[in-house]
């Protein structure tokens, strides 16, 4: 029966009225949070990755006036996250040096998420003494002890921003829509979201096919506390096809898949996530609370579509399963809404239980650790783009494979053999020929296009402290670039490349192609 | 505890997260122009530093000896040699071949078990 009498008595009650955490609590864990990650800094300085340095060009161009582009006048979009990348203009245009920026928003944006974790976490379990207030925050923590996860805060990337405004989305989400708060802000906030990350549209989702399953709000005020991100959403999209010529970004091109060979990838990759956050598997008991029931249905029902579109794409390639460090916030506050709830029974096993969950977590995740070096061969493509702006002039078209660091320091136009940055090539796919795990994310590719649209072509990781002599001395890698060198190999013995050695740093070498006649207008 | 205790809490872990930020800022930029970082050997053929011209005359001569080879035992640690130059060069399949052929000629023999298992060394070969 579909009253509003009935609307109303199915709408779960709102929380009791606990006495509230003591609100110094949250200012320790910011407290503790902060200080571990002052710690980490040193160890994390250096560990931007190659794809934050995408973002850093492209915001680097916005800031000058050459709009949000990887090549100026090429109005491509290869940036996953619009939000973040503006704020790393507006960083670029204070004048700030934009890794030492992304890494301090990085920060902050980490240290917030974890903050917000355990606000949220007090809020939705409610405890009653400071003892249980204490362990519902304690899994947030977890956040910023596991070096994996912190690691990210440094890559120059959105993940932290992104973690942090879905969690104050899904948050919003929450209250408006199960628990009867006022939805002033949430569309807003689903807005910021989804321009941080589009996939939050899945949880948005989630969240409505539960509160509706509930009837713990009408379709009609749920769409109308959406309007700000319905609306705020076509403008964009409109901007977007205005400006690009295509509502979607070029990255949509060059990472969709979709297929049954991918989707098993994918399934594969999910599997091993259990093995690399095992507390995210503990979010899903906070079901056992009626009191946390709805939202984390709400949450898994999110989750489950998020991790059908990461199948979809045959996993990722970055480490530690980098596309759940996103929702791992979210889970947390579920993980510590239940230990307080658990500290509530009157039974002293599930308190015990409780306490256990919680030492296990944080120890768990202090256990983790970042493989040192990680990071290293980043840096040389930053040197080796310096190597590449001193060597060849500035109107040269760099063929690359990782068009983050040397694109950022060359500011050479690039012809992106992956496609993010190009969009012929993000429209080529070679995972038709020949897909696996390691290749997910670099399936695209067109050698020829590559040979002839470039100048000069460094192929990936070729670098070593002696001169590269033959091209079967560079690794072959994913099967994009093998097939680049095997016809990078047929251009060299017909004559059309040759193999030079750019000395990047003092004794070491990165093996590029250069092209033996003159392309367009490029000279030297 | 007091409102103004609370602050000060806040207040400190501020100056904890602006510590961070100007210990970042602090720190020598690795991506500057010259920064030094050790540079790993990146050849597919990074076996010992050597060209690839040189692995590939080790190579063919590690075969004929393992051909020529007057005993099971000293032809056995020449295959198990080739089998860990091939690994080097990410032919793992011919490895691992040449690995069961060298443990065929001599299984018990722990000289050609540690050639397998290990990278070969300068003076294994000699």
């Amino acid at each position: 029966m579909n009253t509003p009498v009935a609307r109303a008595a199915r709408t779960p009650p709102a929380p009791p009225a606990a006495l509230p955490a003591p609100p110094v609590l949250l200012a320790l864990v910011a407290v503790l949070a902060a200080a571990l990650v002052l710690w980490r800094v040193p160890q994390f300085w250096g560990a931007v990755q190659d794809d934050g340095f995408i973002y850093f060009r492209i915001a680097a161009n916005a800031a000058h006036g050459h709009g949000p582009v990887f090549n100026l006048g090429e109005r491509v979009d290869a940036a996953t996250s619009p939000m973040w990348l503006w704020l790393l203009a507006a960083a670029a245009r204070l004048g700030v040096d934009l890794p030492v920026a992304a890494g301090a928003l990085g920060m902050l944006c980490w240290v917030g998420a974890t903050v917000w974790a355990a606000r949220t976490a007090q809020r939705w379990g409610t405890p009653r003494t400071m003892v249980q207030a204490a362990f519902a925050a304690a899994p947030a923590l977890a956040l910023t002890v596991d070096a994996r996860t912190v690691s990210y805060a440094f890559s120059g990337m959105e993940t932290s921003f992104c973690a942090l405004v879905w969690l104050v989305a899904a948050d919003a989400l929450a209250g408006s829509w199960l628990q009867g708060s006022p939805a002033r802000r949430t569309g807003w906030w689903v807005l910021a979201a989804c321009l941080v990350r589009p996939e939050f549209v899945v949880f948005v989702l989630g969240f409505a096919a539960v509160a509706l399953r509930q009837r713990a709000i009408p379709l009609r005020p749920l769409l109308r506390s959406l309007a700000p991100a319905i609306a705020g959403g076509v403008v964009y999209l409109a901007a977007h096809a205005a400006y690009f010529g295509d509502p979607l970004p070029n990255t949509y091109y060059a990472k969709r898949q979709m297929d049954s060979v991918h989707f098993q990838l994918g399934l594969t990759y999910l599997a091993a996530l259990p093995r690399t956050y095992p507390w995210l598997l503990l979010a899903f008991g906070a079901a056992l609370w009626p009191r946390l029931r709805t939202v984390t249905a709400a949450w898994a029902v999110g989750l489950a579509l998020y991790a059908f579109h990461v199948a979809s794409l045959g996993g990722d390639h970055f480490e530690f399963h980098r596309p759940f460090i996103v929702v791992l916030p979210m889970a947390m506050a579920l993980v510590g809404a239940a230990v307080a709830l658990a500290l509530q029974d009157s039974r002293g096993a599930i308190r015990l239980a409780a306490a256990a969950v919680v030492v296990a977590t944080i120890g768990g995740a202090a256990a983790m650790r970042v493989r040192s070096g990680a990071f290293l061969w980043v840096r040389h493509a930053a040197q080796l783009g310096y190597a590449l702006a001193r060597t060849y002039p500035p109107t040269t078209r760099v063929g690359m494979f990782a068009i983050g660091a040397s694109g950022y320091t060359s500011q050479l136009p690039v012809v992106d053999a992956l496609g993010l940055a190009d969009q012929h090539i993000a429209r080529c796919d070679l995972s038709r020929e020949h897909s696996c795990a390691l290749d997910i994310g670099h399936e695209r590719g067109d050698p020829a296009y590559v040979i002839e649209h470039s100048d000069v072509i460094v192929p990936w990781g070729a670098y070593a402290p002696a001169r590269f002599e033959s091209v079967d001395e560079i690794r072959e890698g994913f099967y994009s670039h093998k097939k680049f060198l095997a016809a990078a190999n047929e251009a060299v013995a017909a004559g059309r490349l040759r193999i030079r050695n750019l000395e990047f740093a003092p004794g070491a070498y990165w093996a590029v192609f250069e092209r033996t006649t003159p392309r367009g207008g490029a000279s030297r | 505890m007091s409102r103004i205790q609370e602050r000060i809490v806040w207040a400190l872990a501020t100056i904890l997260m602006l510590a961070a930020v100007a210990r970042l800022d602090l720190l020598p930029d690795p991506y500057a122009v010259g920064a030094t970082v050790p540079v790993e050997d990146r050849r597919q053929y990074r076996f010992r530093a050597l060209t690839w011209s040189q692995t590939q005359r080790l190579f063919e001569s590690l075969v004929a000896a393992a051909e020529r080879a007057p005993d099971d035992v000293t032809r056995a640690r020449y295959l198990a040699r080739v089998a860990a130059l091939q690994h080097e060069r990410g032919m793992d399949e011919p490895a691992q071949a040449a690995a069961r052929e060298a443990l065929r000629f001599a299984p018990n023999d722990a000289e050609t078990r540690r050639l397998i298992a290990s990278p070969l060394d300068l003076n294994a070969l000699n």
